[in-house]
């Protein structure tokens, strides 16, 4: 994000809504640490321009400073609209593309940091009886990840029987998937979360999720972990046992597929 | 997108909030048809918050103009304040077939009840497993409980505190700090009821 210094006014509104907290104000003046900023755009979307004329509204400051009057603005505006997203070139491009929802991936089309995972499994089938997805997501909450890291965890999860999902932004951002290596020029990149998606063998669970927590305490950073499956016919779950008898914690709350959706291939026989 | 999957809570709390959401895969015949549908059962159940379909994503309401914001849109993700309509909502959506994929992010055993009542069974589920790494960087739990409320994480630590901060000095009730709070979360599926819960049980806390 940048802030136009000639229309800023410091009124520090931005600051709370930096998904990354690296507004500042500086000699009366917004100021975005661009190193550590995720062009999720969320400060630009969420302080509606007054487009007042700066000088008005420093001339305003300045009298109510002498009168000792303090006036507490709406916290949901930019005065002066300062507030200006630059166009980001490659590889920049990724921070916005990854942590601002409003932004669709080039390479796989969808908006966000991922794919659909379980959401359209009824109709895509893509976890099969058996198999199981595990979603690393990185960054998340809050703290925001550098693709050098989630380079280490990629790197690290590969060597194990998993497949990373071929439609997931990550995925197409690995020089090597075998090795699961990303491009070199996106590794100093910094986004608000981004979510390694991962299909395996229930049987596989376990080792994979070891290898995610070992790895996890070399990060700058904090990952939430999810574990999906195919329910069998009567409802049981079967990744809930495999993880409950390692001792990991299973939360109570969760997404569930209802399975209204038409297999894509019964809906094109009609 | 995990975006509803590491949303925080006690039992009795997660009563309170759940979320539904379509998602179109493939070739589906009168889809648009089908989406109103969809909408039309979400809002008659009255949820707190909804996300709508502009220019092929997803895009906040004000949820406090929820008739006036839905009448001539689309929605794919409702949230709604009380579990007890779940299981309605299953059967209503089973009776219209509409062939979307329709996922309820929830209590699980509150979802299961639904889809037994419903004379259904589960398709997949997805659990969380919680934080691994780093947790020394994260703030006290009420306001995780807060943030992950937008599964995308846009509603920022630093806001949760700036808006509670202006509840406790009463320059805004928490019923409108929980609205500025949805204000970030792009896809509807922030919960302003439970939002207010917790500003409420963190005024308490002091």
């Amino acid at each position: 994000m940048k802030i136009d210094t000639e229309k800023c006014v410091g009124c520090g509104n931005c600051i709370p809504f930096c998904t990354m907290g690296v507004i500042r104000i500086e000699n009366g003046l917004g100021v975005v640490n661009e190193e550590e900023c995720v062009e999720c755009n969320t400060c630009y979307r969420c302080l509606d321009p007054e487009n007042l004329k700066p000088s008005f509204v420093r001339g305003i400051r300045k009298i109510l400073k002498k009168l000792r009057l303090r006036h507490d603005a709406e916290h949901d505006i930019c005065p002066t609209g300062a507030l200006t997203p630059p166009e980001l070139e490659w590889p920049r491009s990724i921070r916005s593309a990854f942590s601002d929802p409003t932004v669709t991936h080039d390479s796989t089309g969808v908006a966000g940091r991922g794919t659909e995972e379980i959401k359209t499994n009824d109709v895509t089938g893509r976890i099969g009886p058996g198999e199981a997805g595990v979603v690393i997501d990185l960054g998340r909450p809050g703290t925001g990840v550098f693709l050098r890291d989630i380079n280490k965890m990629t790197m690290a999860l590969a060597p194990l029987k998993v497949s990373f999902e071929d439609h997931n932004p990550l995925t197409v951002l690995m020089a090597d998937a075998k090795i699961g290596r990303l491009k070199e020029e996106v590794l100093q990149e910094k986004v608000l979360s981004a979510i390694i998606e991962m299909k395996l063998e229930q049987s596989e669970i376990i080792s994979v999720l070891k290898t995610v927590e070992t790895m996890a305490d070399e990060l700058d950073t904090v990952i939430s972990v999810g574990v999906a499956s195919r329910c069998e016919s009567d409802g049981t779950i079967p990744h809930e046992k495999i993880c409950r008898d390692a001792g990991y914690y299973l939360s109570l709350n969760g997404k569930t597929n209802l399975g209204f959706g038409h297999p894509v291939e019964i809906e094109e026989q009609k | 997108m995990t975006n509803t999957l590491h949303r925080k809570g006690t039992n009795e709390e997660l009563k309170g909030d759940f979320v539904l959401f379509a998602l179109p895969k493939g070739p589906i015949p009168d889809l648009i048809n089908k989406l109103i549908k969809f909408t039309n059962i979400c809002l008659k159940h009255k949820p707190v918050n909804m996300g709508k379909v502009v220019n092929r994503s997803l895009r906040r309401i004000d949820p406090r103009k929820m008739e006036e914001e839905m009448k001539k849109s689309l929605g794919l993700t409702a949230t709604f304040n009380d579990i007890n309509k779940l299981a309605a909502i299953i059967a209503e959506l089973k009776e219209a077939d509409l062939g979307i994929s329709i996922n309820v992010s929830g209590l699980f055993k509150e979802v299961q009840n639904g889809c037994k009542k419903a004379g259904m069974s589960r398709h997949s589920v997805e659990h969380s497993l919680g934080i691994f790494g780093k947790k020394e960087k994260l703030p006290p739990l009420p306001i995780l409980q807060m943030n992950t409320l937008c599964g995308h994480g846009l509603v920022s630590f630093n806001l949760i505190k700036k808006i509670v901060d202006e509840v406790k000095l009463g320059r805004m009730t928490p019923e409108d700090g929980a609205h500025h709070m949805a204000k970030p979360c792009e896809c509807g599926a922030f919960n302003p009821s439970r939002a207010k819960e917790l500003i409420e049980s963190m005024l308490m806390m002091g």
